[in-house]
């Protein structure tokens, strides 16, 4: 039993990291999927505080942000800082922040855990590779879903945590109440991530608790139910909702489920059923459906040769109840709750897909939260974590078989047993990262550059301080540069179609030139595809896609080319709109943005009076305010904000959800410091062994 | 449906003869085992059953570990026992091990049936095992069926796959007319078929009929291996398939160099060639 890691071992699983991850480890830019590319500019312009308005929702047009404050200070905050103190470009940037801290927080995370239940560090490392290097979490990481990726990483933490306040609470120690605080902290941290598995990870550990809870009942005398619930329930419960307040307070007070702002079509059946790419046996095989061309909704054939994984995981249950030593007992537990566990997740990740496909349908719609997981696959965390353990567990229980040939020779049974695990291993990994070690898996495990013509265009951009919108056909590219001053529009999202011949179709309106000045648009720009994820023809890039709508655009006669941005195409919209405006009225005035959510009109000469737009979508929840006098606003061309002002020389625009943000972010800082205090007070006593 | 009756024939299993947990997962490894094999047969419906069924009876395992940890073990026949069973005694075979099964079953049936006046429990035993037989009867034949569909399905996919059988001659100077014989070439007004060597698509076609190509080979072709094939585009539920046919090699050589091995080739093959080859080529 190899209670600290061997070098030998920490170099294998250093080499295996290294080749699977190997271009995280060079100094060149990698993108996927949701990871997009951020110029130092762009970073500036962060706000440091959580605001309740962002000027890129709603398609550009701006649009209520509260429900999705929760990675704020987690992510934004961290990226703000980072980025302005240090001149790191987005190639070192997205490293600190994203791709080393979810290699680093994984690595440990599980390889802590697995050593708590091993007490072997070799079996722990070994864990710790099947969590980090597995398919859901290879596709997930290479499709740029970062925070994800994150919040994943995060999970063998909290189930380690937790399980061991249960514990200590059953075995009667004294750190319980620390435990329940760290507890607390660290699913706030994963709620932070990501919500959803945050859910999952509750989930998981749920089936702990009811064990747990069960063991409590049996004991004498009943009333420790209380404490239990507690310190296993209420604690924690009340850290995350009360360190998560900032976002939470404003979605209680002012709704925005933001599921439900991405309209009803995402909550029916029909959604649930598409999104349910995996099948049985690919949940049960922890194999990702889109394994590994990771092209959302191609799924790929079904490779039997995962079904190694389940056989090796499963086949830990040969083990249980064949000794009854306490510590062979205590095994037989995390064998059993694995397990379940790993059914539980195949059974919840192959979604509305048979054997009882409807149950999953009707969790979607009875139990709350569920209607996060419109896309089931999210639960393959249960699986990952429950086989990354087993597995290891497997091949220690192998170890003891008593085999009659090596009875009598217990080293040759040793080297025997080795070489099987070497086997194991190099069989699992020959089937699982094939695709990875050859350098077939696409996103982030791919290199990219950054082009000149898009640097240009940025440089452009910048240079210009008058407010103005740009439109993108068919929508906003990866490279693509925005700022508050300068915000996108994704053509495709805005008019609501999804090709870009639709969008150009909608530019040949009559109206269409009025719109877009009224949209404050002055740029229409077609992107050059550098990613080939824009102009696509079933599934593939087509440069006809690309040249067509090029030359459709220029036969528009209200857009004037603009040249010097290379494969870039710029047309220009002539007299855009400022960000306010007159509907009708007379006098100048002038504005700035003091914060997202606060803006001030200044009169010039005289006083403001008449109809003034804002152009941002419209949310009765602007308000216009000047003296004592508050106008609320009043919808304008199907789709701005106005505001009725009369004989006014400053009028206050503010966003008055955004109070909600601050009520939250005064109980979020005060939970944090409570919870630090108590912390510091609480006595930490060996809660690590009690798992 | 087909899968639970199986399943409760497993859970009967269980409750008659008590077999432990590792009994249950030693089915499972076994099921594991003839995944693979069923998808090298292309038996894939039958194979993603096999899936549900041991997922399925995993879960049964585990809740009879469950059960067996609250109480007594040795109530249950264990899989270690079988194991240790089977190393410690000399040539014991995998026929004897079954014939111990077979014989401590029947043992056990025999207490229960074999009585003078059969108990209503033990009628509704014998019963119950008639029904669930037939049910898994009945399963397997369900089973059955879905994999035929699905070879059915297998088959209409086929009609539209061209087969090149014969290509004829293979060495060929620039200006030979090649025949190509084979099945389910349609017909080239088609559009959607075509002929294309590695280059792109051959246009020049002399003869097109659902059984045999004509062409000439064009003057500016480069010399070497040329590989022909016959690509067929068809929309099936709005989705575009390209199906290809086997691919068919012949040897273009030049006129203009010296006299090589290709060359004697070239003649020789006109000894075995058809007189419709032979015709269409001024031969």
């Amino acid at each position: 039993m190899n209670k600290t890691p061997s070098v030998v071992h920490v170099f294998v699983f250093g080499i295996i990291i290294y080749i699977i991850f190997k271009l995280w480890f060079y100094p060149v830019l990698v993108m996927g999927g949701d990871l997009s590319h951020f110029y130092p500019e762009m970073i500036k312009n962060i706000p440091l505080m959580p605001y309740a308005w962002d000027f890129q929702r709603g398609s550009g047009l701006g649009g209520y942000y509260a429900p999705f404050l929760w990675n704020h200070f987690i992510i934004t905050v961290p990226f703000l800082l980072i980025g302005k103190l240090t001149a790191f470009n987005w190639t070192i940037l997205e490293r600190v922040i994203f791709l080393y801290p979810f290699l680093i927080i994984s690595c440990c995370s599980s390889y802590l855990f697995a050593k708590k239940l091993f007490k072997d560090s070799a079996y722990a490392l070994l864990s710790s590779i099947l969590y980090t290097t597995n398919t859901y979490i290879l596709m997930v990481v290479g499709g740029g879903q970062m925070q994800i990726g994150l919040a994943y990483a995060m999970a063998p933490f909290v189930f380690l945590i937790y399980i061991s306040l249960i514990n200590n609470f059953i075995e009667k120690r004294n750190s319980t109440f620390f435990l329940a605080l760290i507890a607390g902290l660290l699913v706030s941290l994963q709620v932070m991530f990501d919500i959803r598995i945050a859910y999952v990870t509750m989930l998981g550990i749920g089936g702990y608790f009811f064990y747990g809870l069960a063991s409590v009942l049996k004991m004498k005398p009943r009333v420790r139910m209380f404490p239990y619930l507690l310190y296993a329930l209420f604690i924690p419960l009340f850290s995350i909702i009360f360190i998560n307040a900032f976002w939470i307070i404003p979605v209680i007070v002012k709704g925005g489920n933001p599921v439900q702002n991405l309209g009803d079509t995402f909550l029916r059946d029909v959604a649930v059923q598409y999104f349910s790419f995996a099948k049985l046996e690919y949940s049960f095989s922890l194999l990702h459906p889109n394994w590994f061309h990771n092209i959302f909704g191609k799924v790929d054939f079904m490779k039997s040769g995962f079904l190694t994984i389940p056989l090796l995981a499963y086949a830990s249950l040969f083990f249980v109840n064949v000794e009854k030593t306490a510590a062979k007992q205590k095994e037989t537990k995390y064998i059993v709750y694995l397990s379940l566990l790993g059914i539980f997740g195949s059974f919840l990740a192959k979604g509305t897909n048979p054997p009882f496909g409807d149950v999953y349908l009707f969790l979607f719609h009875v139990v709350p939260g569920f209607q996060l997981f419109r896309d089931p696959t999210k639960f393959y965390l249960l699986i990952s974590f429950s086989y990354s353990l087993l597995i290891p567990l497997t091949l220690k229980n192998l170890q003891t078989i008593e085999l009659p040939f090596f009875k009598k020779r217990s080293a040759h049974k040793k080297i025997f047993m080795s070489l099987l695990f070497s086997f194991l291993l190099l069989f699992y990994l020959f089937f699982l990262l094939k695709p990875a070690i050859q350098g077939n898996l696409s996103g982030t495990f791919k290199s990219t550059s950054l082009p000149e013509d898009y640097i240009k265009l940025k440089n452009f951009l910048v240079s210009d301080n008058a407010y103005y919108r740009t439109l993108w056909v068919p929508t906003v590219q990866k490279f693509a540069f925005y700022s508050s001053n300068h915000p996108a529009i994704g053509g495709e999202g805005f008019f609501k179609v999804n090709s870009s011949s639709a969008v150009i179709n909608k530019l040949k309106n009559r109206n269409a030139n009025i719109l877009l000045q009224e949209l404050s648009v002055r740029y229409v720009i077609v992107p050059f595809d550098a990613e080939k994820e824009l102009f696509m023809r079933d599934r593939k890039y087509d440069e006809k896609l690309y040249k067509n709508t090029i030359q459709n655009l220029g036969k528009i006669s209200w857009l004037k080319p603009v040249s010097n941005f290379g494969s870039i195409k710029v047309f220009e919209v002539k007299n855009p709109k400022d960000h306010f405006w007159f509907a009708d009225g007379n006098n100048s005035f002038k504005w700035k943005q003091i914060t997202p959510t606060h803006y001030q009109l200044l009169a010039k000469n005289g006083k403001i009076n008449g109809r003034i737009i804002f152009s941002e979508s419209f949310d009765p929840n602007w308000n216009a305010s000047s003296m004592d006098i508050i106008t609320p606003s009043e919808i304008y061309n199907g789709m701005f904000n106005s505001f009725r002002i009369v004989n006014a020389t400053q009028v206050d625009i503010t966003y008055t959800n955004q109070r909600w943000v601050w009520i939250g972010m005064v109980i979020s800082i005060l939970t944090c410091i409570t919870i630090f205090i108590l912390l510091i007070l609480s006595r930490r006593k060996e809660y690590g062994q009690s798992l | 449906m087909s899968l639970f009756f199986l399943l409760i024939f497993w859970i009967f299993i269980i409750f008659r003869y008590k077999t432990g947990s590792s009994i249950t997962f030693l089915l499972v490894t076994l099921l594991f085992f003839i995944y693979p094999f069923l998808l090298l047969y292309s038996l894939s419906v039958l194979a993603e059953q096999i899936v549900t069924l041991i997922f399925l009876i995993i879960f049964i395992g585990i809740l009879q570990n469950i059960w067996e940890s609250q109480h007594q073990q040795r109530k249950f026949i264990q899989f270690n026992v079988l194991f240790s069973a089977v190393f410690s005694t000399r040539n014991l075979s995998f026929l004897d091990i079954c014939s111990l099964f077979i014989r401590e079953a029947m043992s056990r049936i025999s207490k229960r049936v074999i009585i003078r006046k059969p108990s209503f429990s033990s009628i509704l035993t014998i019963l119950l095992i008639g029904v669930i037989m037939s049910f898994s009867l009945y399963t397997v034949w369900v089973m059955y069926e879905n994999q035929r569909k699905l070879d059915d399905e297998k088959k209409a996919w086929n009609y539209l796959i061209p087969n090149i059988e014969q290509v004829e001659p293979k060495v060929v100077y620039r200006g030979t007319k090649i025949r190509i014989k084979g099945k389910q070439f349609k017909f080239q007004d088609l559009a959607r078929i075509k002929l294309v060597n590695q280059y792109g698509e051959i246009k020049n076609v002399d003869y097109w009929s659902d059984s045999k190509i004509i062409f000439t080979v064009p003057l500016d072709w480069k010399t070497g291996k040329i590989s022909l094939w016959i690509q067929n585009e068809d929309n099936w539920e709005g989705k575009k398939h390209i199906f290809h046919s086997n691919i068919a090699t012949i040897t273009l050589i030049d006129t203009k160099s010296n006299w090589t091995s290709e060359d004697y080739a070239y003649f020789d093959q006109i000894k075995y060639l058809d007189k419709e080859v032979l015709k269409l080529n001024g031969i």
